[in-house]
């Protein structure tokens, strides 16, 4: 790129000022005339079956517009992403699948009101035990969360490659062990909220917080039969996602209550009716099998990963699968035999959630490579570059990929930034210890071939003031990347940020561009979008061309101008150029529509190393992390200040996963139903010595040879972490979150030995 | 939330007759962080309150009668930059600190967190250790009472009808007395206790411990004091062995319960690693003896 481009420099975002001084105006801030608000009946149990629900109560309160049950409702009454079965509202006669589904809701004049009508609500049920862990589902004769699903298995996925039970047999040394991860919330602060009208024309408009507006409008038209064509789906800034509002959330209900009651209706769910009612991350269970020789080659891996999926498929077959993929993590492993499933429970839901399943595999791969290396009398870090994926090979693994291997660079970067190992003070009870991991963080390079929803539009508008629009259908969460494709016009057209102009996340004035999810839009949407650029770059250049009567080859933007290259002062304003266009009709607004090649692999994948130093107080338990750093090879650092941002994000959520978050249930029922309970960190808990850097190496099909980053921070950052202290204690770790009484108490065990 | 009425008695006698009127529809707001969210969870719906926020006979801290007497309506940030808690009460001083956050610490009050009743209030080990007594008004007049009598069980204290905890009276420390606090959380800030811990030591002349008090936070159903430890270590040398063995002693008597923050279990290792730590550290002949809430 041209020297001086804008892309590569910590520009700041352009949504930071309104949410600085707080004038940015989140779902929940929206005021329509004759706006309600609705409230969602949630069943208080995990499984019981609806008898009856009386609403007259409810109905007969001055001020409720409507009370909404699933008789009401038109349409198959059903959604869900990929398998679409979970009831809008589950109907007398059915069953309930988890405390996040709704039986009633109500719209009336206020929220209060609305809360109070919707206590009014009686439902009679018949409680009937739940199902609250896979093993229990799986169990022979277990009642079946979906009458579908025999065995309650959302998914099963299975990978194979060589022959593993020849290469255990030439393995001189088998390890072999079991890692439990929990539950894991997103914790975004914005709650899932939105506003919902139908217009006089019977189209649904719904503003909402959400990641995935083409996803929603779906649903929508799957559950309430309303044509495609008549729904309009606005996202409004998100205050977090993380995952959580991957799926539809509260759209459908939105819609429902707009299009019955008749009247504009907002709906922002409390922070306890949040954390009951999105996916998180998966509780998994992941029985691992390490072979290797002497002198440290791995020779095969036996993986069995079973997941909670909670009562609704959603995404689970995706990140199970993924959780079964990631077990193989940047290494040479040429014998494989992984299994993964999802099982159905009545336990809260699973699904999306930043990494996507390949944090628990990490978790069990690099605890197990530890292992290993103990047995084998071998440092870790030796082993793993014993075994790195070599820059001429391809991952034996069913995601494969094309990012070239920059593992040898990680490493020495890490190591370097890691420094000499401290000492504990003399005759302190602190023990150090160290740890350093190794991932292959994935990102969507759009070629998911069974789903078929790969393309990706972007449109780009030069106004004839020489003012730029930009219409990108993925949403902004925080990442940045209405800043990243405003860097990217800016960059391209030769003008100033301030010159562009990002619209983003409405599936009416955007092209389709899918999901906001592993990590794509940098690379789908920002290559779509400099496709949509070179065409109106063209029809600019033409037409600069003849008016300069200089040749196309000879002119660049750049400036705020399109002027000669051999000879700048032939120029003409870029503004100027813009309104001749216009003047002459040529046209300046083009759609990019990027889709790879059908053959090309599923994933690029952001190579990482993470390092943690922590220190572990044995007569307390106390752990304290000295010093955490995270390396990625980010392909080009598009904006390093918002890169750094996204690293030290995920580093800090992966922290949490490892020290103290875990979303419990007990009996189906939450049991850290708010921010009182569910403890993620604060900024108290940043280590003392926080480290984010990238490396680059260019990815070739990548957008300035940039590469996904949002979510590879948290991949192989917990096991880190995990590791480090249990090189800190002597003891080996398996299970998280680590928290000062498990310390004490592998101690303890540890003595009794 | 249910509707309710709001009133502000200017005086305590105000207040009283307001309460028996009141005839137990009414309830206290102080600083409100524990009663505003049982309101909006529904837990609670009081149909009156009282805003004794401000109340001026419940606002003071003062050295008097041998005490140091601190209002019911005292916040933790009032605690926190008290000179006089500072001297007097060290330990109460960093249990305050150890609580949530500044935002909660300027509205939360010392006699909110005592009546609230949770076995895991944070100053109340601090208090306990202390032997603080609580100065109550009610229908009947004043009276006094052993905090350790006052809390009954988790949300339960002896508060009768219309009864309002005043005063939190502290016996000034004999000279030499050290004390600490330590709290245990799942995170160094804005943590529910998994377990706190204050203690309070005198060594006589000789070497020996004079005095010994420690208090057990989220550990029973109440803080509670660990008596056998104290009666154990009462004369003794502080000696390596005899500080482990208190500990340890520390360790059997509390009757932790498992819940999301801790294991029953783990608890009690903590219990024991952390009164280890306190004894250590009130024993400790050199270095500070400002206490550390980190865990």
């Amino acid at each position: 790129m041209a020297i001086g481009s804008i892309v590569g420099k910590g520009v700041a975002r352009v949504d930071a000022r309104g949410k600085v001084t707080g004038q940015t105006k989140y779902a929940g801030d929206m005021r329509l005339p004759n706006m309600h608000h609705g409230k969602l009946v949630f069943s208080p149990h995990p499984r019981a079956r609806v008898l009856a629900i009386d609403c007259s109560a409810a109905v007969a309160m001055a001020g409720v517009k409507r009370v909404i049950t699933a008789r009401d409702l038109t349409g198959s009454g059903r959604y869900g992403y990929d398998v679409a079965h979970r009831p809008v509202l589950v109907a007398e006669g059915e069953e309930t699948r988890y405390i996040g589904d709704v039986v009633a809701m109500v719209v009336a004049v206020s929220e209060e009101l609305a809360s109070r009508a919707a206590q009014a609500v009686v439902v009679r049920y018949e409680v009937l035990p739940p199902l609250t862990s896979p093993r229990q589902a799986m169990a022979e004769g277990a009642y079946l969360v979906h009458a579908d699903a025999p065995g309650n298995r959302c998914c099963k996925r299975e990978f194979s490659h060589g022959d593993v039970v020849a290469g255990f047999a030439r393995s001189e040394v088998v390890v072999e062990h079991t890692y439990k991860t929990p539950r894991q919330e997103q914790a975004f602060l914005e709650t899932e909220s939105g506003v919902a009208y139908q217009d006089e024309a019977g189209v649904v408009h719904v503003l909402s917080s959400l990641q995935d507006p083409y996803g929603v409008a779906e649903d929508i038209h799957l559950a309430l039969a309303i044509p495609k064509s008549r729904i309009h789906i606005k996202g409004t800034p998100v205050g977090g996602g993380f995952g959580g509002k991957l799926n539809t959330t509260i759209q459908v209900h939105l819609a429902a209550m707009a299009c019955l009651a008749g009247v504009p209706v907002m709906l922002v769910l409390d922070r306890e009716e949040s954390f009951i009612f999105h996916a998180k991350r998966h509780p998994t269970e992941i029985r691992l099998k390490l072979g290797a020789k002497r002198d440290g080659t791995i020779l095969a891996m036996e993986g069995e990963v079973i997941s909670d999926a909670g009562p609704y498929s959603g995404r689970s077959p995706e990140v199970v699968g993924l959780t079964m993929s990631a077990l193989l993590g940047p290494y040479r492993i040429a014998n494989v035999a992984t299994r993964a499933q999802g099982i159905y429970t009545n336990n809260l839901d699973s699904g999306a959630f930043r990494g996507f399943g390949a944090p628990q595999a990490a978790i069990a791969r690099e605890g197990l490579l530890d292992k290993l290396a103990r047995e084998l009398g071998l440092e870790p870090l030796e082993l793993r570059r014993r075994n790195f994926l070599q820059p001429d090979s391809r991952p034996a693994s069913p995601m494969l990929g094309d990012s070239p291997v920059s593992l040898e660079a990680l490493a020495e970067k890490i190591i370097a930034r890691m420094g000499p190992k401290p000492e504990p003070a003399v005759g302190s009870s602190k023990r150090i210890g160290r740890s350093i991991c190794f991932d292959m963080p994935v990102f969507d390079v759009g070629a998911i071939p069974t789903l078929g929803k790969s393309g990706v539009g972007a449109t780009v508008e030069v106004h004839s003031d020489g003012g730029v629009s930009v219409y990108a259908g993925g949403t902004e969460l925080g990442q940045g990347i209405t800043t990243v494709l405003a860097q990217f016009a800016a960059d391209q057209f030769g003008l100033p940020m301030e010159a562009i102009r990002v619209e983003m996340s409405d599936n009416w004035t955007c092209p389709r561009a899918g999901r906001t999810s592993a990590s794509r839009l940098t690379f789908g949407l920002g290559n779509a979008l400099l496709l949509a650029i070179e065409a109106v770059r063209q029809t600019l250049l033409t037409r600069a061309a003849t008016t300069l009567g200089i040749a196309r080859e000879e002119l660049r933007f750049v400036a705020g101008q399109v002027q000669s290259c051999s000879a700048p002062e032939r120029a003409i304003a870029f503004a100027e150029l813009a309104q001749l266009c216009w003047d002459k009709g040529d046209n300046l607004r083009e759609e990019g529509w990027f889709r790879a090649a059908e053959d090309r692999y599923m994933y690029g994948h952001t190579f990482m190393a993470a390092g943690a130093d922590v220190a572990v107080d044995l007569a307390t338990g106390e752990i304290e992390v000295l010093k955490l750093a995270n390396v990625l090879d980010m392909g080009k650092v598009l904006n390093p200040v918002m890169a750094y941002g996204q690293i030290y994000g995920g580093a800090v959520q992966a922290l949490g996963y490892a020290l103290m978050e875990n979303m419990v249930t007990k009996d189906g029922l939450a049991k850290t139903p708010s921010f009182a309970e569910y403890a993620i960190p604060t900024a108290v808990d940043i280590p003392f010595e926080f480290v984010a850097e990238g490396i680059e190496t260019p990815y070739p099909t990548g957008p300035f040879g940039a590469k996904g980053i949002g979510e590879a921070a948290l991949n192989c950052t917990t096991p880190t972490l995990l590791n480090a202290i249990a090189d800190a204690i002597g003891v080996e770790l398996d299970a998280i979150p680590v928290a000062q009484e498990h310390i004490l108490a592998a101690i303890h065990q540890q003595k009794r030995i | 939330m249910i509707p309710f009425d709001y009133l502000k008695p200017a005086t305590l006698e105000d207040l009283l007759e307001g309460l028996r009127s009141a005839n137990g529809e009414g309830a206290l707001l102080a600083g409100g962080t524990d009663l505003h969210v049982k309101m909006r969870l529904g837990l609670k719906s009081p149909r009156l309150l009282f805003d004794i926020s401000e109340l001026a006979a419940a606002r003071n801290i003062v050295e008097a009668e041998g005490s140091l007497r601190i209002g019911a309506c005292v916040t933790m940030s009032e605690l926190m930059a008290s000179p006089l808690v500072a001297r007097l009460a060290p330990s109460l001083a960093e249990a305050a600190r150890s609580m949530s956050c500044r935002q909660i610490r300027n509205r939360a009050t010392l006699g909110g967190n005592i009546v609230t009743a949770s076995p895991a209030a944070d100053s109340v080990p601090a208090l306990l250790a202390a032997d603080a007594r609580a100065l109550i008004v009610g229908p009947g007049g004043l009276r006094e009472l052993a905090l350790a009598e006052l809390l009954l069980g988790p949300g339960r204290t002896a508060l009768g009808p219309g009864e309002v905890l005043l005063e939190v009276l502290l016996p000034l420390p004999e000279a030499g007395h050290r004390s600490l606090y330590f709290k245990v959380g799942r995170r160094r800030a804005q943590a529910i206790s998994v377990i706190s811990l204050a203690g309070g030591l005198s060594l006589a002349a000789d070497g020996r411990i004079g005095s010994a008090r420690i208090a057990l936070g989220a550990v029973a159903p109440t803080v509670m004091r660990a008596r056998q430890a104290e009666r154990f270590l009462e004369g003794e040398l502080p000696s390596a062995v005899n500080l482990a063995a208190a500990a340890a002693l520390a360790g059997e008597e509390c009757s932790p319960i498992t819940d999301v923050r801790a294991s029953g279990a783990g608890r009690r290792l903590l219990v024991e690693a952390w009164t280890h730590r306190l004894l250590q550290q009130l024993c400790a002949t050199s270095g500070d003896d400002a206490g550390g809430n980190r865990p």
